[in-house]
């Protein structure tokens, strides 16, 4: 049998009191695009730093390929990459150094490092940027340079916290291309987002959690299946089930009484 | 509107200062500033109760000098963000308010926070003076004159240099030459005796204390002094001078006032990043083929940064200034010491080492500290990626080590040369003092690993308050261990009256071997707990930003 990717069993992370991450026990095998969903605030980013060593969980497990994180970390570490929602890098460095860094901890041969560095500037349009400084990068080039570092060791598995904040329409398009090629290559990706779009079309299962507990979890036809509407998309039943449906009712309501269109008119 | 900002302001402090573990800073805050006011009140009642007490102006001028220092240092930087950073520029400057009124509500906050807190410290213990010395009823006027318009004129001219500055300095850089020139301005304040002492201003005033230099007349510090040791004797003539500090700060908060309309939003502008591209790496990245080794990475980042941003070799200052003068001191300058004199005298010699060890040792113990904060908000990627906490405590101390014995070689042969030592002594002066100093530098990274805080509004704050205590205390702790029983045991011959060369040889060898052991000794312990506790996962504090 192989080693699944990601394996969790009873991970759970309380705050004095206030448990942020309920036990949640989730596999996730190599080469699957996974999305992880949720609103604000209900356990995604949490999660994903127990999963990669920033976050120390307060109960249960977390192994990468087979690997506990917590345990066994710099093992664990070797096979992954993560790649924040908001990318601090070091400002005083230049994208290449940046680059190289990551490239000299993970003992990347130089030809092979090289070649992949070469890929990954072009692709995401960073080749003419890469000798400038990190602290004059725009949010958007920040998470390009992530997410070539992220990528140009070529982990077993990445996390990606809401990946496509702040890049730009081609960018976008292009990382989703790029990790459905290195999921087809083998890898595992585990991301988090709130471009829905993007979950239903580009992730092979999803799992929403919601105020830190898992509540769905299957392909996106799997959910439907059990939302009862087969013409529902994964927003309809994102919205279902935390909640997100009686907003709608209340944007009706303030239309109704002027906040919205010709009502606003004075 | 100037006022709602001003309000606004206020709302936003007692909303986001007032909390749990901040109170308990401000508490102790307060308690550290009233035990250095009753301080300073008891001070000055002594002063006026003497039976020969000194003049009034010398002291107050010097006591105004160094307030005026104090103030430029504590708001020049925050001065800055707050023009600007602040992430409230933004907004400001889409709503209908005026320029100056966000300007004037700026000023006034500033005067609110830190102005009120330096007028308290000078206006009390100069009152307490007034009533001990029972002097003429116009002092007392004078004071509240002369005290409110320094310090509303030393805020001014913080914000008319910030305005200055932010047009001719490059954005990437203008925090950076900030924190530097905050830095330099502590130093001149602190050297200024020396300063006005060398250019010709040694004369000493009639009843003035011993050792306090005279500043010169041009200095609107002096006129404040004069002013108020006029007033204090019930000379009308003391208003002359009141009036003519009155005078530029007004003019300085004029002038400040002036520049905002073409300044303010111009600096925001550039601030905010509309022109601050294209700051470009030294090195081509066709140059770099290799890759290194993990712990040679680390040491490779660090030194990038360290050589691309001036704010890290602040704490370094100091040490400059304090060698400068121990140099000019002791050895170009002495008079006394000819060729023949200079001898590798073991006096001079341990003397000196001591003096280095001593100064070195505080700054590069606080440089060390910053090794961990440094990295803010980026601490993510460390934490990330498989590199053991050994390789990067190891790949950190490497850097402040070697960057620290490249300061000792500079200062060891500039003494050689001045004192005249010879080859052995000052290479042995080299090794024992590069292990010593090992043990300061793993304190401070160590110290580091559990006290990192990020401020993006104050960058240099990179230590809790706990933590800085304790990385003082420790330092001294450490210079105590590894320095006192070997002067004890150089010592040891002539306490025992037995002085031979044997003795001597056998004492000093053995101060050496007991110095290499503790600096050896004291450089694992620190970098294995370093470890640790990066391994266990470091704990930055981080203050949410205005930015």
């Amino acid at each position: 049998m192989t080693v699944p990717a990601i394996h969790l069993q009873g991970l759970t992370k309380q705050y004095a009191g206030t448990t942020a991450v309920y036990p949640l026990d989730l596999t996730v095998p190599r080469g699957e695009l996974f999305g992880f969903l949720g609103p604000n605030g209900s356990g995604k980013t949490t999660t994903i730093k127990m999963l990669t060593g920033l976050l120390e969980p307060t109960a249960g497990t977390a192994e990468i390929c087979g690997i506990n994180v917590w345990r066994g970390p710099l093992a664990a570490k070797a096979r992954l990459a993560y790649v924040p929602d908001e990318p601090n890098l070091f400002p005083k460095l230049t994208g290449w150094e940046f680059l190289r860094f990551i490239g000299s901890v993970f003992q990347i041969p130089p030809d092979i490092f090289r070649q992949r560095a070469e890929e990954l500037l072009a692709l995401f349009e960073l080749t003419q940027q890469v000798d400038d400084l990190i602290e004059t990068y725009s949010h958007g080039m920040r998470q390009k340079l992530a997410l070539s570092a992220g990528l140009i060791h070529a982990p077993e598995v990445i996390f990606l916290d809401e990946p496509t904040v702040g890049l730009d329409p081609r960018s976008a398009r292009v990382l989703k291309s790029l990790l459905r090629r290195v999921c087809d290559a083998g890898t595992t990706v585990f991301l988090t987002t709130h471009i829905l779009e993007i979950a239903e079309r580009a992730c092979d299962r999803v799992a929403i959690i919601h105020r830190g507990q898992l509540i769905a979890l299957g392909t996106v036809e799997e959910l439907r299946g059990r939302s009862m509407e087969t013409d529902a998309s994964l927003e309809d039943i994102f919205l279902q089930l935390t909640g997100g449906a009686k907003s709608a009712d209340l944007i009706d309501a303030l239309t109704e009484t002027g906040w919205g269109g010709q009502g606003n008119q004075r | 509107m100037t006022r709602l900002l001003i309000w606004v302001q206020w709302r936003q402090f007692l909303n986001g200062q007032l909390t749990g573990r901040q109170v308990a800073v401000f508490l102790l805050v307060l308690v550290l500033g009233l035990i250095f006011l009753g301080g300073l009140t008891i001070m000055a009642v002594v002063i006026a109760s003497s039976s020969s007490p000194p003049a009034l102006g010398a002291v107050v001028s010097i006591a105004f000098l160094v307030a005026a220092t104090f103030i430029m240092m504590a708001n020049l930087p925050t001065v800055f963000s707050q023009l600007f950073s602040n992430r409230d520029v933004e907004l400001l400057f889409t709503l209908p308010i005026p320029t100056r009124s966000i300007f004037l509500a700026r000023y006034g906050e500033t005067m609110l926070r830190s102005g009120t807190f330096a007028i308290v410290l000078l206006f009390v213990p100069l009152l307490a003076y007034g009533v001990a010395g029972g002097v003429g009823w116009l002092y007392y006027p004078l004071l509240v004159v002369i005290v409110v318009s320094l310090v509303g004129g030393v805020v001014a001219l913080c914000y008319l240099l910030s305005q200055l500055l932010v047009r001719v300095v490059p954005p990437s850089k203008s925090r950076e030459i900030i924190a530097v020139l905050t830095a330099l301005i502590g130093m001149l304040g602190a050297l200024s005796g020396q300063i006005f002492a060398a250019v010709g201003n040694s004369e000493q005033v009639e009843g003035q204390l011993d050792g306090l230099p005279t500043l010169p007349g041009w200095l609107p510090v002096t006129w404040a002094g004069s002013a108020l040791d006029g007033a204090a004797g019930g000379e009308a003539s003391s208003l002359l001078p009141a009036a003519g500090l009155l005078l530029v700060s007004g003019a300085l908060l004029a002038a400040s006032s002036a520049l905002v309309e073409r300044s303010f939003r111009l600096g925001w502008v550039r601030m905010s990043g509309a022109g601050g591209r294209s700051v470009r790496g030294a090195r081509r990245r066709s140059q770099t083929r290799s890759l290194s080794s993990p712990v040679m990475a680390i040491v490779l980042k660090e030194l990038q940064t360290l050589r691309r941003d001036v704010r890290e070799w602040i704490v370094i200052v100091p040490f400059l200034g304090f060698f400068g003068i121990t140099v000019l001191n002791v050895g170009l300058f002495n008079s006394d010491s000819d060729s023949g004199q200079r001898g590798d005298t073991l006096a001079s010699w341990l003397t000196l080492q001591g003096i280095l060890v001593g100064t070195l040792s505080f700054s590069v113990t606080g440089f060390a500290s910053l090794a961990i904060p440094r990295e803010g908000l980026a601490i993510w990627t460390l934490r990330t990626v498989p590199l053991s906490g050994w390789q990067i405590a190891l790949g950190k101390f490497w850097v402040y080590w070697a960057v620290t014995l490249g300061i000792l070689v500079i200062a060891e042969v500039a003494l050689a040369f001045a004192l005249g030592w010879t080859i052995p002594a000052t290479l042995g002066g080299l090794l024992v003092l590069a292990v010593v100093i090992g043990g300061t530098i793993g304190i401070g990274l160590w110290v580091g690993t559990f006290g990192a805080k990020y401020n993006p509004d104050k960058p240099a704050e990179r230590l809790q308050l706990g933590a800085s205590l304790l990385l003082v205390a420790l330092s001294m702790l450490y210079l105590a261990f590894a320095l006192g029983p070997a002067g004890l045991a150089v010592a040891l011959p002539a306490i025992l009256s037995g002085s031979s060369d044997t003795l001597d040889f056998l004492a000093r060898l053995l101060a050496v071997v007991w110095l290499l052991l503790a600096g050896l000794g004291v450089t694992t312990l620190s970098l294995f707990l370093s470890a640790r506790r990066i391994d266990a996962g470091v704990q930055m504090e981080i203050v949410e930003g205005k930015r």
